[in-house]
């Protein structure tokens, strides 16, 4: 918890989307060479004052086998369960993975205590496709957000069809991760479509677009995260407090709103 | 230390609903610790001249803060002759070409005929694109690189994330720029493949703003000599023509 003077609130710094990956060599090919234990996501949030981070498995371990994906899941468990001040378990699963893969979805949120779902449709599924609804369902039944990597690059992973599923899943949460990359204004005219669409400003959509998203649908659905390991931790947090908006409106994007929308305020 | 920025513009953009003064940019300069910054105003077909008066009228009334690109239409008939008449190698100091904007193909000779004119009074040429997956700067590389060596008294700067320039930072004078990077790690790569002399801090404002890009470099692991090079000091150098 980042320290306040005595009487005066704190704020509360909460980063939305960090991975951990297997370490065993056939998945490690993104992330080869980096710190990605859980000892070093804590070191890197003390260092940089984070409070907690949304941790999720790979995309790789997710494309490898179902066994693989089970793995990185539990090891996401026992480091939340270690550091369960500090770490908030998110499910990643890849929509490719039948049945078993909606079975997992279900421990995740039962057993494991897991907070959300994320997926990744370079795995090559866009993102309005059954199986992806199939996980929809999940999630509104265990009342957890869909978290959807967005980006303009690939087709599969256009902000606008996150607009088809917060059409047709009305109560639920969708995270557009990402608040697709580089070019993030068409996430931000879907958020102002669809109430129940969040933008999550990770690792680096551009200031203006961050501001301008504040503009368009106000400060209460805004999210950021890092992508850390694949990004330092440092720049992103630099960014949003870089941003020529409210400070109440940092606030609430550092921290306030992950929580309120995962349940979790304290 | 105090920074230079190779990449700032002014005026409005009226398609992605952004707007900067002079006045807004030196607000920026003063919280990032840049000392001086290129500007140019943001391409269009329309109104030109006007936004390229902006970018004089800031030059002429902040000489020491900025220095101008002038920027043009390669499709309008005058154009070759009209650089003289712009670039006065003091305040406007060079060329500024959107490449997405004005659909340029580098390989053209009438877009050559421009280069050469720059040849002759080695005036730098920033290179601007905005999207990485657009269809009108597939090849940018491959004409660039011809043009760079046809031409190697035109010092070109060019955004590092345009796909296919990296490698033109072996060319002798070709510059890479950091706005829209977004990751420190990519710092140090571009500096262990072709070394910190080939790259200039440019911020891309108003799309992100200088402070956060220079701790883009502030935090990448490269030694303090590096920084200061990318930071201002390659830059004063291309500039010192």
């Amino acid at each position: 918890m980042n320290q306040g003077i005595s009487g005066v609130r704190k704020v509360v710094i909460v980063d939305a989307h960090v991975h951990l990956e297997l370490p065993v060599p056939y998945v490690l090919s993104d992330l080869s060479g980096m710190a990605i234990s859980p000892e070093a996501l804590i070191d890197s949030m003390e260092r940089y004052g984070i409070d907690k981070s949304v941790l999720m498995g790979s995309s790789t371990s997710a494309q490898v086998s179902l066994e693989t994906q089970e793995e990185n899941h539990r090891l996401i468990v026992e480091a939340s369960r270690k550091y369960s001040k500090k770490i908030i378990p998110f499910a990643f699963i890849n929509p490719r993975s039948g049945k078993a893969g909606l079975e997992l979805a279900k421990k995740c949120f039962s057993e494991y205590g897991m907070k959300g779902l994320k997926i990744w449709p370079w795995a090559d599924f866009p993102i309005n496709c059954k199986a992806v609804y199939d996980l929809a369902e999940i999630c509104r039944e265990y009342r957890v957000p869909l978290s959807v990597h967005t980006d303009n690059l690939d087709p599969r992973a256009h902000p606008w069809l996150i607009g088809e599923v917060a059409k047709d899943f009305p109560d639920l949460t969708v995270i557009a991760a990402h608040m697709s990359a580089e070019v993030s204004l068409d996430s931000i005219i879907v958020a102002k479509n669809y109430d129940n669409v969040i933008l999550e400003a990770s690792p680096a959509p551009p200031c203006h677009a961050i501001e301008k998203a504040v503009e368009v649908i106000g400060d209460s659905r805004i999210t950021w995260g890092t992508d850390w390991p694949f990004w330092d931790q440092r720049l992103p947090l630099a960014r949003i407090r870089s941003l020529r908006i409210p400070e109440k409106s940092k606030e609430k994007i550092l921290g306030e709103n992950i929580l309120r929308i995962l349940r979790m305020e304290e | 230390m105090k920074g230079m920025d190779v990449h700032v513009h002014i005026g409005k953009d009226t398609i992605y609903d952004m707007e900067q003064s002079a006045e807004d940019i030196t607000k920026q300069m003063e919280m990032a610790d840049i000392e001086k910054s290129v500007i140019f105003p943001f391409a269009d077909l329309i109104s030109i001249e006007e936004r390229n008066r902006l970018v004089r009228n800031a030059v002429d009334h902040y000489p020491e803060k900025f220095v101008g690109m002038y920027c043009l239409n390669p499709w309008d008939r005058d154009v070759v002759n009209s650089i003289e008449k712009h670039v006065d190698k003091s305040r406007i100091v060079g060329l500024f070409l959107d490449a997405e904007v004005y659909a340029i193909n580098f390989t053209k000779s009438f877009i050559q005929s421009l280069f050469a004119r720059a040849n002759e009074h080695e005036f730098p040429v920033i290179i601007h694109t905005d999207h990485p997956q657009s269809r009108a700067i597939q090849g940018i590389g491959t004409g660039l690189k011809e043009i760079s060596t046809k031409y190697p008294g035109v010092k070109i700067i060019v955004r590092a994330t345009v796909p296919g320039v990296m490698p033109l930072a072996n060319q002798e004078n070709v510059f890479l720029e950091t706005s829209m990077m977004t990751n420190s790690r990519n710092i140090k790569v571009l500096v262990s493949a072709f070394g910190a002399r080939k790259l200039v801090f440019g911020s891309g404002s108003p799309i992100d703003n200088a402070y956060t890009i220079r701790q883009l470099v502030e935090f990448a692991e490269i030694t303090d000599f590096e920084k200061e090079l990318i930071l201002g000091k390659n830059l004063r150098k291309i500039l010192e023509h």
